[in-house]
């Protein structure tokens, strides 16, 4: 049997294995969720993200950078203030944020520390690697730093289409907060970890921002990713909280 | 500013996405369980994988901007949490992926595969392969959405399809096609 025929072997296994069906109770599952019956098994999440959404509001550049400042203060240098935390990103509708009690980060050792750090740079690493054509080097402007800020031109946004103009932005990591991965004796910490972009208002544009968050194993790869909160110019050509960057394809506003 | 002309119409946007959970990804719900099942080697962790996933999904829906992408961002949160799976069991050696294809008759995703020799044979590849593999024809996806769901380059998803197949054949000929 050569590869050809293994391949047309594979593609027949997997039309026979069309019959099987996912369990009912998966469906329940999402029934249920959707109708706020069930909620999603917890796991620890930092109070950074209950803080930061700021829906339907205008927002500056310098609001955007105090806020960062603020929270990489409580999330790095008083870990014991973060609070409860639930599967992936901020939370989720009907959820309550803070409402659950889940044991704190842990303190940011020096060998957490250490860990840390290498799983960010794994984490653009990995990005590097991501490259087609709607989605190259999105985290390019980024600093190696928890907590701090670059400015930068881009042309390519987190997870959109590329921009017809390149824009201004300020890259900040807000935060980077460990948590701990279940079922790990002695204990292993994957990361949260919050990227935020923002721009001042142009010619042609309002200010606005986009604020990421990725759970990532303790490696750096990346579990689960979301756009958690934002404000700025929507498709319609108005203000809204989940902003279209300025000169995105579809935006109103093509610099 | 605040628009709040703009309000009402992003609001019933958001709404909108939030109903739509389990009709949009309803759809994909069986083909994913399969492609789980294929990757983890066994439904009891097909099912616990899926589960995950929705409860992920569902946690972050409401961030979603466009309805469109919500089927390839499920994917590929499946897809993370497969792998997380198969590291841990790797890191943690409970059992290796070839223990865990064990073939039983009553799990159905394993008697599935255990009766084509191609089936039996899939215990060589490693995650990678398997992962591939289980994407292109399972989950019926093209290179380009592999490579998005997996994060790596279309080059990377064609190299590790092949080598995958050239591992089965490899295993085959070692067997005999009726040894295994």
């Amino acid at each position: 049997m050569n590869e050809q025929d293994i391949d047309v072997r594979l593609a027949e296994i997997a039309r026979a294995d069309r019959s099987i069906r996912a369990p009912e109770r998966l469906r329940d599952l999402m029934r249920a969720l959707e109708a706020g019956e069930a909620t999603p098994r917890a796991r620890p999440r930092a109070v950074a993200m209950n803080l930061l959404p700021m829906r339907g509001r205008p927002i500056g550049l310098a609001w955007v950078l105090g806020i960062a400042a603020v929270l990489t203060l409580c999330v790095v240098s008083l870990p014991w203030l973060t609070g409860p935390r639930t599967n992936g990103g901020g939370p989720g509708p009907g959820e309550t944020p803070g409402a659950q009690s889940e044991p704190p980060s842990p303190a940011l050792t020096p060998s957490l520390a250490q860990r840390q750090q290498s799983a960010l740079m794994n984490l653009y690493a990995d990005d590097r690697r991501f490259a087609n054509d709607e989605h190259i080097h999105e985290m390019d402007c980024f600093s190696t730093t928890v907590g701090a800020s670059q400015q930068a031109e881009i042309t390519q946004t987190i997870g959109t289409s590329p921009l017809t103009i390149p824009l201004p932005v300020t890259c900040t990591v807000v935060s980077m907060v460990p948590y701990p991965v279940p079922g790990w004796t002695p204990p292993m910490y994957g990361w949260t970890v919050t990227l935020s972009q923002s721009w001042v208002a142009g010619p042609d544009y309002p200010a606005g921002y986009a604020t990421y968050q990725y759970d990532m194993e303790p490696d750096g790869s990346v579990i689960h990713q979301a756009f958690i909160a934002g404000s700025g110019p929507t498709p319609e050509g108005k203000s809204g909280p989940i902003p279209y960057y300025p000169h995105e394809g579809t935006s109103k506003y093509p610099g | 500013m605040i628009d709040e002309v703009a309000r009402p119409e992003t609001v019933s946007k958001a709404e909108e996405r939030e109903g739509g959970f389990a009709p949009i990804l309803g759809i994909e719900l069986d083909r994913a369980y399969r492609v789980a099942g294929r990757i983890l080697g066994n439904s009891a962790e097909a099912e616990d994988a899926i589960q995950e996933a929705l409860e992920r999904a569902w946690v972050s829906w409401h961030t979603l901007r466009t309805p469109e992408a919500a089927q390839g961002w499920f994917w590929r949160i499946l897809v993370n949490g497969c792998r997380s799976r198969l590291r841990k069991r790797r890191s943690q050696p409970i059992r290796d992926i070839s223990e865990a294809i064990d073939f039983g008759v009553a799990d159905p995703l394993v008697a599935m595969l255990a009766r084509d020799v191609v089936g039996r044979a899939m215990h060589v590849l490693n995650e990678d392969q398997r992962v591939a593999v289980a994407l292109r024809y399972w989950g019926e996806l093209t290179v380009p959405e592999i490579a998005d769901r997996m994060r790596v380059p279309e080059g990377t998803v064609k190299s590790r399809l092949h080598s995958a197949l050239a591992a089965l054949r490899r295993e085959l000929e070692r067997h005999g096609e009726n040894g295994l």
